[in-house]
């Protein structure tokens, strides 16, 4: 009974701060505090905030990720220039007639069970894919599928967002 | 013309090879295609609204760049179940 | 000097939109096209959005053109993975890894 209520206290306390954000985010884009486009941009707050809470309580939306695992990010730009150079070179070779290659392949990935297991998996999946010459297809069985043109060495994202030991 | 208006005529130039991908091949290259244009059609409304200096439709790609990851997800998944 | 960065960050925008534009409509797979969907996406909008920075300095527009950058990037990375699922599903039937497919099995560090 008290866990409920602490639950209920955690997703009303989620609901704020959602509302929070987008009310802001409206008058920082509009710029505006007339009070008819007060009006609409609370009202439609309002509604965003009532189809997030129902997200977070009937379709079971979980997202649960430390912020070690979050700011694990800080990898990426690093990937983001050394993949694009890759690209490059690539079309260059294959507008030469060297066709380019095409590579499956599996990394192991260790993740927990439950919402922290799917924060992992999720992060691991968007972070890597924003990279060039990586493409996340999924995460099964203690695998983690990805693409590539050219063979490189796996993202130490990965290895930073999966359990340890 | 300036400069804003020049790169929105040479990123413009890169829908023609878009189109050909929408156009010709399998659906999946054609889906590959639709995610393109979008990607360029979103740069390039923010090129135009800064070359004819009207800054208060950045709103436009803004929307397109949010607008266009629904469609591309109904088609992906399409793509996957029953086409 | 000012102007010269602009287009110099333009230069770039251009030359990341049309790097990714033929890649895409070169490759033989749609897998191996998606990859080049991130040239526009990481080039082109990054610089972008400092282009409109130097060009109308700290405004609502180059907030608003930082957001699209940060929204290009991020729907980018879930629609190619989603896209690229489907390819995979619709030609083999499961996108799971197996042996079979000619999947590369990277072995651990216990393994190694």
């Amino acid at each position: 009974m008290t866990q409920s209520k602490s639950k209920r206290t955690k997703l009303l306390v989620l609901d704020l701060a959602v509302f929070c954000v987008v009310a802001g985010s409206w008058l920082l884009f509009t710029a505006h505090v007339s009070p008819h486009e007060l009006a609409l941009g609370f009202g439609s707050a309002v509604l965003a905030t009532w189809i997030d809470s129902l997200a977070w309580r009937r379709m079971r939306v979980r997202f649960l990720a430390t912020l070690h695992e979050v700011l694990s990010v800080w990898r990426l730009p690093w990937y983001v220039v050394s993949g694009c150079w890759e690209m490059f070179v690539i079309l260059a070779r294959e507008l030469a007639g060297k066709k380019a290659g095409s590579f499956f392949r599996a990394t192991p990935f260790h993740r927990t069970s439950g919402i922290e297991g799917i924060s992992q998996t999720i992060l691991a999946t968007g972070y890597t894919t924003v990279a060039p010459n990586f493409i996340v297809i999924g995460v099964y069985r203690e695998h983690l599928l990805f693409h590539q043109l050219e063979k490189s060495s796996v993202p130490k994202m990965i290895r930073e967002l999966e359990t340890k030991g | 013309m300036n400069i804003w208006l020049a790169a929105a005529i040479a990123v413009g130039a890169c829908l023609f090879p878009c189109a050909d991908l929408c156009m010709r091949g399998s659906a999946e290259r054609r889906l590959v295609g639709l995610e393109l244009s979008s990607i360029l059609a979103t740069i390039l409304l923010v090129l135009l609204t800064v070359g004819f200096h009207r800054l208060p439709f950045i709103d436009l790609p803004l929307a397109m760049a949010i607008m266009s990851l629904g469609g591309s997800l109904v088609f992906a998944r399409f793509l996957e179940r029953h086409l | 000097m000012h102007r010269d960065w602009i287009i110099a960050m333009l230069a770039v925008v251009v030359i990341g939109c049309w790097a990714g534009t033929l890649g895409a409509w070169k490759m033989r797979e749609p897998t191996q096209s998606l990859h080049y969907l991130s040239l526009p996406t990481t080039l082109g909008a990054i610089f972008l959005a400092v282009a409109v920075l130097l060009e109308t300095g700290w405004t609502s527009t180059t907030a608003k053109t930082f957001v699209i950058c940060l929204v290009l990037i991020g729907t980018n990375s879930v629609g190619t993975h989603a896209t690229a699922r489907a390819i995979r599903v619709r030609q083999l039937g499961h996108w799971e890894p197996r042996k079979e497919d000619g999947v590369e099995f990277i072995p651990s560090k216990k393994e190694k």
